[in-house]
């Protein structure tokens, strides 16, 4: 638990349509009768986002008919709040846009696959003339995918491969920079003019500063759970919160085991590391000790008071009995070893819950 | 044998087959890297271990305790949060970077020189600006090992690994071994530049972390420096005595303590012992008296040395005689 929960995850987020008798044939009966309760499942997610005018979380999946040889495009709506499950509707065009995200000035920016065209969407034609960039016009072609779009400093922020690129459309359309991926993409996720999120297909948590370049924070999900399929990752702009969308295998009886997580964007506490002297332990002489206060991504966590305290009865004395973390979460102590034996430092760390 | 300090009770976890290719203290961190070839993890010094993506290249340590990643022969800095490369930040625009595929290698940027880690005890050594090779620097009584780590400890200097847990400090502008030294087998090894540190992933996976001086295991009897053969009354004499590690290596910066003798005078009670591990000082023959004295030294921590041996030296003050070790 890297990340601060905002409220208890969303399990089974979408209902999935159970099957009744005479909805179809017994073409894959496997996958009907018990255990298995219901007629689809979830194939893939192609877009996961935040929708302000709404303030509806929505997800867009391809999905598989098992009741018979089908498939079908469905957009699933939660209420950004509760995450409670508000319903779906089916999408036309789905085979032709991807990876839609909320960008600047709230608005839902999507990747036309065939044309490379970025365009507003949501309830509105493709090609409205509100905002359309045409990236396969630009030389070289940036290939982007998943692509967030901030009007006010005209750059799209897309990942190609495992580099997240900045590009700018002001002028000459080019590229602005670029920083590596730790891993492979889960998903993305506006934040403003500066920042955006990034989850990673291990669960990872990133946020960068995408106009300098540079990440400024790794966390990881709650649980990262070794079945996880896929991690889509949506930013509340109303609650300034990460939504994590967990996508994991379906259950025995076919039920979706897709969760909701929501998650505040600071790093929970989840342990000190040891006390490791690190100058030579001699009696007589002051001894430094390095320990660091972290989360469950390794990140370091600043700011923290830690307090140390030797067991009774002791040899030696501290000399430094509290200290704070650096920004990098490392805290070191000074003890001084008065007469040769042995000697139990331990550390503490008082920290709030950040609700 | 370098003095180990702390042994992780924790045990790092590798997928098989178990090998660690790469080691490096990140000062952005103040923690390591640590690669196994298909994962990039976070490893601190306690041996708390946490998985942070893969690795995008070949990794290499980096003169001022960094990390660039060398992707197709493409040298890139590494990005503080992450340790990912930047793509943004290319080392070698102009550089002509030899064919190195194997994790560990050095770069020194500022004195354009790459280190590879070789086999047979031997450190090649590459100018960047033409890719030319350099005088290869041999590490005496190394082969046929195989390095497994470079480490940079300062301006010219990297500490050199073995698997074997041989260790040795080179000066590679110089072609120079300034010293060498033992920890116990490892997988791969780093320094640690914030506290001056040799830290270790032994081959039991388990970290390890050394000073860089060995432990002290014996204190030679002192003798005067340069020898007399008579000390004569109301003068000054230099005296010395060396403490040496299990292996004969020098034992310096280390406090030697002295015991004031019945007659004469030593100029202190504590030296400190030099890169030789010799300690200094002086002892003054006494004015009137004549007779025997005794100097006396010994090492201030009997659980470094144990039994603790005092060590000492008969001196015979007659009117200017002789002396009688």
């Amino acid at each position: 638990m890297s990340l601060w929960q905002a409220q208890p995850p969303v399990p089974n987020c979408i209902p999935y349509t159970p099957y009744t008798p005479g909805m179809g044939t017994t073409y894959n009966p496997q996958l009907l009768i018990p255990p298995r309760h219901f007629v689809e499942t979830i194939n893939y997610f192609n877009s996961f986002f935040y929708l302000p005018g709404s303030d509806y979380l929505v997800a867009w999946a391809s999905t598989i008919i098992t009741a018979w040889p089908s498939w079908a495009y469905v957009c699933f709506y939660w209420d950004a709040n509760t995450g409670n499950y508000l319903g779906r509707s089916p999408i036309i065009d789905f085979a032709y846009i991807s990876s839609a995200a909320t960008g600047s000035y709230g608005l839902i920016y999507a990747r036309q696959v065939v044309w490379l065209i970025l365009s507003v969407l949501w309830n509105q034609p493709v090609a409205d003339g509100n905002f359309q960039v045409d990236i396969s016009t630009w030389s070289p072609n940036p290939e982007l995918n998943n692509i967030l779009v901030n009007q006010d400093d005209k750059a799209i922020i897309g990942v190609q491969d495992w580099f997240l690129e900045v590009w700018g459309y002001g002028g000459t359309p080019q590229k602005l920079g670029a920083l590596r991926l730790p891993d492979s993409l889960g998903y993305l996720a506006f934040q403003d003019r500066q920042y955006c999120w990034i989850i990673t297909h291990g669960g990872l948590v990133l946020k960068c500063n995408y106009a300098k370049l540079r990440y400024e924070m790794v966390s990881s999900v709650q649980n990262p759970s070794a079945d996880a399929i896929n991690y889509l990752v949506a930013y509340d702009t109303f609650r300034s919160r990460v939504v994590v969308l967990r996508q994991r295998p379906d259950a025995a009886d076919g039920s979706c085991q897709c969760q909701l997580e929501f998650y505040r964007p600071i790093s929970v506490v989840t342990g000190l590391t040891d006390p490791v002297p690190v100058s030579p332990l001699r009696a007589g002489s002051t001894v430094h000790f390095d320990a660091a206060l972290i989360g469950d991504a390794g990140e370091g966590l600043p700011y923290a008071p830690i307090t140390a305290q030797l067991a009774t009865p002791a040899h030696g004395q501290l000399l430094s009995p509290a200290a704070p973390t650096t920004l990098n979460g490392a805290v070191a102590f000074d003890y001084f070893a008065g007469t040769a034996g042995e000697d139990t430092l331990q550390l503490s760390a008082d920290v709030e819950d950040g609700s | 044998m370098l003095e180990l300090l702390y042994t992780s009770n924790k045990i790092l976890t590798i997928p098989a087959p178990g090998e660690a290719s790469f080691f490096a203290y990140l000062a952005a961190w103040d923690a390591f890297l640590l690669s196994d070839g298909l994962k990039l993890y976070k490893v601190f010094r306690d041996g708390s271990q946490f998985p942070i993506g893969v690795p995008p290249g070949v990794p290499g340590n980096r003169v001022g305790s960094d990390v660039f990643w060398n992707v197709g022969g493409v040298c890139y800095a590494s990005e503080d949060l992450t340790g990912q490369y930047q793509p943004n930040k290319v080392l070698n625009p102009t550089w002509t970077f030899p064919p190195f595929d194997t994790p560990g290698t050095y770069l020194d940027d500022t004195q354009g020189i790459v280190l590879s880690v070789g086999s047979q005890g031997v450190i090649p050594a590459y100018r960047l600006s033409n890719g030319s090779a350099l005088p290869a620097i041999t590490l005496p009584g190394w082969s046929p090992h195989v390095l497994n780590s470079l480490a940079p400890v300062g301006p010219a200097k990297v500490l050199a690994f073995n698997q074997t847990g041989l260790v040795a400090l080179v000066n590679y502008l110089l072609g120079q071994v300034l010293w060498n030294g033992m920890v116990d087998p490892c997988q791969v090894a780093a320094f640690d530049s914030k506290n001056k540190l040799v830290v270790t992933l032994g081959s039991d996976l388990k970290i390890r972390i050394y000073l860089t001086t060995p432990k002290p295991a014996s204190l030679s009897n002192p003798e005067f420096y340069p020898a007399v053969t008579k000390v004569s009354r109301e003068i000054g004499y230099q005296v010395r005595t060396r403490l040496t590690g299990s292996n004969g290596e020098p034992c310096p910066g280390m406090v030697v303590n002295w015991i004031p003798p019945n007659l004469g005078t030593l100029a202190q009670t504590q030296t400190l012992t030099d890169s030789e591990g010799y300690a200094y000082n002086f002892y003054f023959a006494p004015a009137v008296a004549t007779g025997s004295d005794t100097l006396i030294t010994f090492f201030g921590y009997p659980d470094i040395i144990t039994p603790e041996p005092c060590r000492s030296l008969s001196v015979v003050v007659a009117g200017g005689v002789e002396v009688a070790p």
